[in-house]
């Protein structure tokens, strides 16, 4: 089973995006936009990361953007490697207050050695890095080392008009 | 909808640390101590319901499907079926991916905790699919190749090397030509199709293999890569078998020498 350093590995190594469905934009459907990607591992051109995009339609700030890896494991056949979150809400009774603002989840060693067919992204930390989905998206694929995505999400770099102004 | 009504509703019952913050105008996001596998809460709201009267609406703005979607998405009949099992046994409804349970404001408390079951039930349904729905995928398929692919005149069990033990789940036939149909669910169906179809094109004999996978998805790695090496064409899902088969199978008659 993966170790945390492998985990961060399989986060950081470099990928590209092969195949996103719907090929352009979102596919809307049951209160959510949506699109899913494929990638390929550079060093080898393994297809085994996969990446899901969701966002809520009627909360526009919860959303999330997931990596997904195929371990060739029959025991757990994929996993959730990292899970950047929106806020869920704006109040949180708990005591990280992770559930008021964006965050990310990962899967941890801990995890992935429980005996679980289906390990959870358990351990989270707050971030201030994004507050929007656009935002999360370029800190997502700046950290999971995907340089291609532009070619999928031309809009993210293109920009808006109030980028960066107060 | 009085909110006040359902605060009040709360205090008496094991319920009054829940708390409810407007979210939006009219949408309250009710805040309490039940959570995801991953430690995220559940994601239960209060607005007005269409009944009316001393009706509230307890329901999920889509949330719980779009947590279910991150791993799993209801794309098959044996899918939809387990899903449809759930939302009905928990008296809830759903509308465009919303899921609702309507409920009397002094029983809110009890509303608050079928639903939130019926939220955990639904975005942990790939357990249910699993444990309960093991031959679900088979007799679907077979369903669909004596209904759907009937005009192709289905055999089953076909044993097309005498010295050889296994055997083909459907042969049908087109225009003079065999087309073996094999479903696969789980890594060792997926070798042993594989390992037979690598075996009957030794032998030389004239098909088209059709591999239905339940999800191709769920296959490992290596399995997936035997099985893509030896199959003419794979389904990833059922749903492609049926929509796309029929074609697929007069388009090889008519190009196969």
């Amino acid at each position: 089973m993966l170790n945390d350093q492998q985990i961060q590995d399989l986060i950081s190594q470099p990928k590209r995006i092969v195949e996103k469905d719907p090929a352009r934009g979102y596919r809307q459907e049951h209160r959510q936009r949506r699109c899913d990607l494929q990638l390929e591992r550079v060093s080898d051109g393994n297809l085994c990361f996969s990446v899901f995009v969701r966002q809520n339609l009627t909360f526009i700030e919860n959303f999330s953007v997931g990596l997904r890896y195929r371990t060739g494991n029959p025991t757990v056949p994929i996993v959730t490697l990292i899970r950047y979150n929106g806020p869920h809400g704006e109040f949180s009774t708990q005591p990280d207050q992770h559930y008021a603002q964006p965050h990310i989840h990962r899967v941890t060693e801990v995890e992935m050695s429980s005996g679980s067919a289906h390990p959870q992204e358990k351990d989270r930390a707050l971030t201030n890095r994004y507050s929007t989905f656009e935002e999360c998206l370029r800190a997502f694929f700046g950290d999971v080392s995907v340089p291609n995505y532009p070619d999928y999400f031309p809009d993210l770099v293109q920009g808006t008009l109030f980028d960066g102004h107060p | 909808m009085d909110i006040h009504s359902v605060r009040n509703a709360l205090q008496n019952t094991p319920a009054s640390a829940f708390e409810l913050y407007e979210r939006r105008p009219g949408h309250f996001q009710l805040i309490l101590p039940v959570y995801h596998e991953d430690g995220d809460m559940v994601d239960i709201f209060v607005v007005e319901s269409p009944r009316g009267g001393e009706y509230i609406r307890l329901c999920d703005f889509g949330m719980s499907l779009m947590r279910l979607s991150y791993t799993y998405d209801v794309n098959s009949d044996a899918r939809r079926r387990i899903f449809d099992s759930i939302i009905i046994n928990c008296g809830a409804q759903i509308d465009d991916g919303d899921l609702y349970l309507d409920t009397l404001t002094e029983r809110v408390y009890e509303g608050i905790m079928q639903f939130a079951g019926c939220v955990q039930k639904i975005c942990n349904m790939r357990y249910w699919n699993r444990e309960t729905v093991r031959s679900a995928f088979y007799e679907d398929l077979e369903n669909c190749v004596y209904t759907d692919f009937a005009r192709f005149e289905p055999q089953p069990d076909l044993f097309p090397l005498a010295d050889y033990p296994s055997g083909v789940d459907w042969t049908l036939r087109h225009d003079n030509r065999d087309f073996y149909v094999f479903g696969v669910r789980g890594n060792d169906k997926a070798k042993n199709v594989a390992i037979s179809l690598l075996e009957f094109q030794k032998a030389q004999l004239p098909f088209i293999s059709l591999v239905v996978h339940e999800d191709i998805e769920e296959l490992g790695r290596r399995e997936r890569l035997y099985i893509t090496r030896n199959a003419d064409t794979q389904y990833p899902v059922l749903r492609d078998f049926q929509e796309k088969a029929a074609d697929d199978i007069r388009r090889f008659a008519g190009t196969m020498t």
